[in-house]
């Protein structure tokens, strides 16, 4: 059954690519310019392979993503836990929390480079700001989720405060942890593109820029599905780590 | 000393005060109630009649607004390892398989490090649970999930076992056999037991005496010994005893 449903997504994506490029090479129902067809798209992107500039850009962007998305995990997942778990930090800390959430952080990004320059770092910050919430919130639903029935069993067998949450909110919250985890890397794809959207030269984001300006949108829109690649690759790594730190909760979801 | 019951209940009440409304609610008042030292005391009453809350307080989980209440002679004041408790919802840990969530049930405990093992292989095969250690609660049926409960509480070889409905979510048919099973498990371990239900048939099995809650406010209506010879008589006269609480529970008149 499982290996049925693999089959009914790949047989999905190849109708959609058949489709499309049915409708553009076949049927002329877009100008090719504008609406490039899957085959142009791989041209594309084996051109850009053959003039050996793409590992570069995309390493770039890799590092900084990596830098960004392991920085929200380590501030992330500790803030959840502080939101989730008490009610002091999260009376105090909470209205400043979701003021930074509501806020659209991807119109700092200017801002980051006129404060950090055209490094690496005003990317790595805006990676960095655009994992964090999911990341932090799930982690707190995840605390505040857990069933109390739960924490007074470890209650009655002797548990105290910190043996509580060592030893079943911490546990019980995993699942939900890794969820947010799995949501940061998607974000940080995005945090990627907007990072390099402005000031620098490097990077799959700045890529994808400089080639519409261009009009040479089969190669940005190359570039959009190359990134594509690598966030499902990120996440199915991900999803592969729930499943082994916590396999009695992927088996339960059948 | 030796005559004393092992638990004192006097005075107790527990309000509450519910932020919604301002009100306050009163879920007990004026329990009084011994339980003798390896007695079968069941607790009948219809839902919302405060049972769970009386049971909560001798667990150490909940504070009397007034009363006390004495476990061993000494007042409770938190839980302690003389009081375990069963809960309906199994409340055992997904993340655990049935020996590791057994285990829990005495890893809080240093002075029962030496012989875990032992211990937890006792409370398993009494509750026959043996050659499921390493299954995960999800994979066990809800009767068997009870049983990982029972041994949990087992464990650490308590005084007291405070059942809480701990047949409530199994089955019909499950429960028959639980039953029975329950009786053998108790008597084998001669624990003093306070088990709550509102099965009238379940406290007249397996009561040494019953007693019979009413509600608004929650309190004790009576209390009745069980012997071999009144077992017919008494499910009558508890359902009468009953009757009008439960159908007003039934019909949400509480509210």
């Amino acid at each position: 059954m499982r290996d049925l449903k693999r089959w009914a997504v790949a047989l999905e994506v190849a109708a959609l690519f058949a489709l499309w490029e049915l409708a553009i090479s076949g049927l002329k129902l877009a100008n090719p310019s504008f609406v490039p067809p899957p085959s142009a798209i791989w041209t594309a992107f084996t051109g850009m392979l053959a003039d050996g500039s793409l590992p570069e850009h995309a390493w770039f962007s890799t590092q900084n993503a990596v830098a960004g998305f392991l920085l929200a995990v380590v501030v992330g997942v500790p803030c959840g836990l502080a939101l989730g778990s008490s009610r002091l930090v999260s009376d105090v800390a909470g209205p400043p929390f979701w003021t930074a959430y509501a806020m659209p952080r991807i119109a700092f990004q200017p801002l980051l480079v006129l404060w950090l320059g055209f490094g690496a770092a005003p990317k790595i910050l805006i990676i960095f700001l655009m994992a964090v919430f999911p990341i932090a919130i799930n982690t707190m639903d995840g605390i505040r989720g857990v069933d109390p029935s739960l924490v007074r069993a470890a209650r009655v067998y002797g548990a105290g405060r910190i043996q509580v949450f060592l030893k079943v909110q911490l546990w019980a919250a995993l699942p939900l942890i890794l969820t947010g985890i799995r949501m940061g890397v998607a974000r940080a794809m995005v945090g990627i593109v907007v990072g390099e959207f402005i000031g620098g030269s490097q990077g799959l984001g700045y890529l994808i820029f400089r080639r519409s300006a261009d009009f040479d949108l089969a190669s940005a829109l190359a570039l959009t599905l190359l990134l594509v690649v690598i966030a499902n690759v990120l996440m199915a790594l991900v999803s592969l780590a729930r499943r082994i730190a916590a396999p009695w909760y992927a088996e339960g979801v059948s | 000393m030796a005559t004393d019951p092992i638990i004192q209940i006097r005075d107790l009440s527990v309000r509450y005060h519910v932020a919604r409304t301002g009100n306050r609610l009163i879920a007990v008042q004026d329990v009084d109630l011994d339980v003798m030292e390896g007695e079968f005391l069941t607790v009948l009453g219809p839902s919302g009649c405060g049972k769970t809350t009386v049971l909560n307080c001798v667990a150490g989980l909940l504070t009397p607004t007034t009363g006390t209440i004495l476990a061993g002679g000494r007042p409770v004041t938190a839980p302690g390892p003389d009081r375990a408790v069963v809960f309906q919802d199994y409340a055992l840990l997904p993340w655990r398989t049935v020996a590791d969530n057994v285990r829990f049930g005495l890893e809080m405990q240093p002075r029962l490090k030496e012989g875990a093992a032992d211990r937890i292989a006792e409370a398993i095969r009494l509750v026959g649970l043996s050659g499921f250690e390493n299954s995960y609660p999800r994979e066990l049926s809800g009767g068997m999930q009870q049983r990982a409960g029972l041994a949990r509480s087992l464990v650490a070889d308590p005084r007291i076992l405070l059942m809480d409905e701990p047949l409530g979510a199994v089955d019909a048919l499950t429960r028959e056999v639980m039953r029975a099973e329950l009786k053998r498990i108790i008597d084998a371990t001669g624990k003093t037991v306070v088990f709550i239900t509102h099965s009238i048939d379940e406290a007249v099995q397996l009561g040494d005496r019953i007693a019979v809650f009413s509600s608004h406010p929650g309190t004790i209506k009576e209390i009745v010994s069980v012997t071999p010879g009144n077992r017919d008589g008494l499910r009558d006269q508890l359902w009468k005893s009953l009757e009008s609480d439960a159908v007003a529970a039934a019909r949400g008149a509480a509210e």
